[in-house]
């Protein structure tokens, strides 16, 4: 057991004292930065139910769309919440910018992808459409389809769609649907499709009324019309690649509206539970599977699918630095484990990011 | 002290009746043999090697009892109307000044004093002037160390006094001086013993001459087992040992007869009184050693270094590793960035710091602890602890023990603090335009989340470095406390505790991090 000296005491207090101060900077911050630049808010009604205290990220959305954790947002009780930048970041503020809440969904998942992105997958979506049709109208087409399938699947489907419709669910999206389609929606979507589909219609309309005395007599002897023309013409306006970018886009916008989801997935559930409830699904679907008469066109299709799918997973987790972003990664993961947590986003007014969070409420700030 | 120190040197004053010692290997070295010792006098033990002298001065004064493990000891011994019985007490009959001095190496020659005097009841002033009078010439704030070795054998003849007892004990007191260095000893010896009236047993081989100033001679017999008293000349005693070595039995073939007495099952005591082997501790003597033992295990500066050494490699190497040489770093790093630092923290923090802490700590302490108290050993520093009725078992085993738990508290504190620091700032080097904020917002998103009071798993470090750290401190003083002979014995009790001290360590902390994982892995998958 030795003893120290004045200078090996003092030398052992530098010591300690040097690592506490090391420990107090790595613990709690810098002891030269100014404290964190801290905001209350007003609690959203939806997030009752989540226990306070509790906390999560906030991200900045840059104009590419890629999150960048800046603070962290507590849930301080049932109405607060404490909004914390990092007292490091110069280029982030509450002045001149909203915050929002998300909830780690899909429709998170989606509002967080940036417009150029959503082009991109609306353009993929498009090229599914096609490739789709392409496939589905080269099977049907063969003299297989015709001979072995066609009645019984046609029988199957007509016979889940009666199903569905029987389903009292399907009484509450009937009202939803009309609710929606009531809305100004439905009109843009009228108003760009008329200039296209208004002259073939208009030619289609002015072919059937020429007149013939072939066509009078049928009108008069027999009460026919002859509707080839009109019919042809709502052929041509569908496969119009103008009218299907519309559609396409339409349908995105529906998309975005969280009503469309809801009916949607009721929709589907009604018809998938009728269609699979079928016996004669499985195996008539199992048979044309392993048909040879159309190994190609499916392996055609299981390869563009492939390809389709694995861009538009690229297009809504990477960003324009090709990288993938933190937080569409961390939604997804939530998404997968099927985990209800919360991001906060402080979002600059105006920019990209602003437009496409556009149906989030801001949280309301409460000022002393 | 003895109030009796100026009786007549023919009046006895110290009876011991029957005593028979047998070796824990079965050997009796003696076989109710009765002794007396008379004030003032002063007798020299002598025999053969091997005989049992050291054994009886051991017994006499309390390094051994039949309490001990293999020792029978059974007989009496009579003092100042008190009767103790061997086989079940432990006495400490006669102050010892051994042939090393046992001085306390960390204390000073005063301190060395005022310990003796602190433990024991106060000494008459005849016996203050005494010690007065050897000391004249010592400065008493020196080190011992800086003292010459005949005023080192003065310092233990004084501190011996202070301890009170009804007799001195002097083992090989003239080894190693010169003729008149002896002969001075031996005046002073006896005027030692008609000074302060206490009867004075001299252990020598060399007792030519020391012999001059001895009132008489007990010769230990091995033969007969048996105490001899001779006359004290010189010539007289040299011809009964050459007749004793003469006839020398081999001692395999002494081992049958006669029969060692049976083992004390009862309880050992410890006797009280003058006889005492009671020893009280000191509040302020106590705080002195754990003041020593904080600085050496715990404050000192290589200590601290040592554990900031590591803690910087530890902080550094994983952060280091883990963020420059991640396969695919440009596409993984988004994905994993927040996980990982939340891993780092946890591997870092609860893992490695008090790991890393544990084992350069134990290495380091356990060597320090088992050279400390394998030398305390060596040097009869304990022997002449317990002979002065000095707990050791406060005074060293317990000092330790809790300066090995501050130690693992402040040593891993500071570990977790520079390990964090270095990590962060290893961070911030491999990404600077990063804030370093959200560096801490991520490292400790789950191991301290806003508003939680203490770190989480805090309990699990403690559990971890605590026990392992103090652990192995015990082992040190385990194999420290164990006889040593040689200085080779030292370095082999060294050896061994730090091989069984990291063993210790590594196995606790690995076992109870297992335990943890399981513990905890189930609770933290939830927070991802």
């Amino acid at each position: 057991m030795r003893r120290g000296t004045p200078v090996t005491y003092l030398f052992a207090v530098c010591i300690l004292a040097f690592a506490g101060l090391l420990g107090v900077w790595g613990f709690r911050g810098s002891p030269f930065l100014e404290s964190a630049d801290a905001r209350l808010f007003v609690r959203p009604d939806w997030t009752a139910g989540i226990a306070a205290p509790s906390t999560y990220p906030a991200y900045n959305l840059s104009a590419d769309g890629t999150a960048v954790p800046v603070g962290r947002a507590i849930l301080l009780d049932d109405n607060r919440v404490e909004m914390r930048l990092f007292p490091d970041l110069k280029s982030v503020s509450f002045d001149g910018a909203r915050v929002v809440f998300l909830e780690t969904d899909v429709k998170a998942l989606w509002s967080l992808v940036p417009r150029a992105s959503k082009d991109d997958i609306a353009r993929v979506g498009e090229r599914l459409v096609s490739v789709l049709r392409d496939r589905f109208v080269a099977m049907i087409g063969q003299p297989a389809f015709t001979e072995d399938y066609r009645k019984p699947l046609q029988r199957i489907v007509e016979d889940a769609y009666i199903q569905m419709w029987r389903d009292p669910k399907m009484q509450l999206i009937k009202r939803t649907v009309r609710d929606m389609f009531n809305q100004n929606d439905g009109e843009r979507l009228a108003a760009a499709l008329l200039p296209i589909a208004l002259p073939k219609l208009r030619s289609a309309v002015f072919e059937m009324m020429l007149p013939s005395w072939q066509q009078m007599h049928d009108l008069v002897v027999d009460g026919k019309m002859d509707t080839r023309p009109l019919e042809q013409a709502a052929a041509e306006i569908m496969i119009d690649p103008e009218v299907q970018r519309l559609m396409v886009r339409h349908l995105f916008d529906i998309a975005e509206d969280e009503r469309a989801w809801r009916v949607g997935a009721l929709m589907a559930d009604a018809f998938l539970d009728a269609l699979t409830a079928d016996p004669r699904l499985q195996p008539l679907v199992d048979k044309m599977l392993r048909d040879p008469r159309f190994s190609k066109e499916l392996r055609t299709l299981e390869t563009e699918l492939s390809a389709m799918s694995m861009e538009v997973f690229s297009r809504i987790v990477e960003r324009s630095n090709g990288r993938p972003d933190t937080l569409a990664v961390r939604v997804i993961r939530y998404i997968l484990l099927n985990r209800r947590r919360l991001v906060a986003l402080v979002v600059p007014d105006g920019s990209p990011a602003a437009l496409e969070l556009t149906r989030y409420e801001p949280l309301v700030e409460i000022r002393s | 002290m003895n109030q009796a120190a100026t009786a007549h040197p023919a009046a006895p004053i110290v009876a011991v009746e029957k005593l028979t010692i047998a070796q824990p290997h079965g050997r009796v070295l003696l076989h109710e043999a009765d002794f007396q010792l008379a004030a003032g006098e002063v007798v020299i033990l002598a025999g053969p090697s091997g005989s049992g002298k050291s054994t009886l001065v051991n017994l006499l004064s309390g390094a051994i009892s039949s309490a001990d493990e293999g020792w029978r000891i059974s007989g009496h011994v009579r003092y100042a109307g008190t009767r103790v019985d061997l086989a079940r007490e432990r006495i400490t009959l006669g102050g010892v000044v051994f042939q090393n001095f046992a001085l306390f190496d960390e204390l000073t020659v005063g301190q060395n004093l005022s310990i003796a005097g602190d433990h024991n009841e106060a000494v008459g002033t005849a016996l203050v002037t005494a010690i007065d009078g050897l000391l004249k010439d010592v400065d008493r704030s020196a080190p011992v160390n800086a003292c010459s070795g005949g005023q080192r054998q003065r310092v233990a003849i004084a501190r011996t006094l202070l301890g009170n007892h009804p007799v001195l004990f002097l083992d090989e007191p003239n080894s190693g001086l010169d003729v008149s260095a002896s002969k001075r000893l031996a005046a002073l010896i006896k005027s030692l013993s008609r000074d302060v009236g206490v009867p004075v047993v001299i252990i020598a081989h060399h007792y030519r001459h020391l012999i001059d100033v001895a009132d008489r001679v007990l010769m230990l017999d091995p033969r007969r087992h048996a105490l001899v008293e001779l006359p004290a000349n010189a010539r007289r005693v040299e011809r009964e040992l050459e007749a004793i070595e003469a006839v020398a039995v081999p001692f395999d073939e002494m081992r049958a007869e006669p029969l060692a007495p049976e083992k004390a099952t009862a309880t050992i005591a410890v006797s009280a009184g003058p006889m005492r082997a009671s020893a009280a501790w000191r509040l302020s003597w106590t705080l002195r050693f754990l003041a020593g033992y904080l600085w050496e295990l715990c404050f000192s500066p290589s200590a601290l270094l040592f554990v900031g050494l590591g803690s910087v490699i530890v902080g550094f190497v994983t952060t280091w590793f883990i963020f420059q040489y991640l396969p695919f770093r440009d596409l993984l790093m988004p994905i994993i960035h927040s996980d990982a630092l939340a891993g780092l923290a946890f591997s870092e923090l609860r893992v490695l710091a008090p790991l890393t802490t544990g084992v350069l700590i134990a290495t380091r302490n356990t060597a320090l602890i088992g050279a400390d108290i394998g030398h305390k050993v060596y040097s009869d520093q304990i022997k002449s602890m317990r002979n002065l009725n000095i707990p050791h078992d406060v005074y060293l085993t317990g000092t330790v023990l809790v300066a090995s738990a501050v130690a693992s508290v402040v040593l891993v504190i500071m570990s977790e603090c520079l390990t964090t620091w270095v990590a962060m700032a290893t961070w911030s080097y491999i990404f600077p335009d990063e804030s370093t904020y959200m560096w801490r917002d991520q490292y400790f998103q789950r191991m301290w989340p806003p508003g939680e009071l203490i770190m989480d798993g805090t309990g699990w470090i403690a559990a971890k470095a605590i026990p392992s750290i103090v652990g192995a401190a015990g082992i040190a003083l385990y194999f420290g406390y164990r006889p040593k002979s040689t200085v080779v014995d030292i370095n082999q009790s060294i050896a061994q505790a730090l091989i069984w001290g990291l063993s210790f360590v590594l196995i606790w902390q690995s076992a109870l991090t297992l335990i943890e994982f399981k513990y905890v892995s189930a609770r933290l998958e939830t927070t991802f």
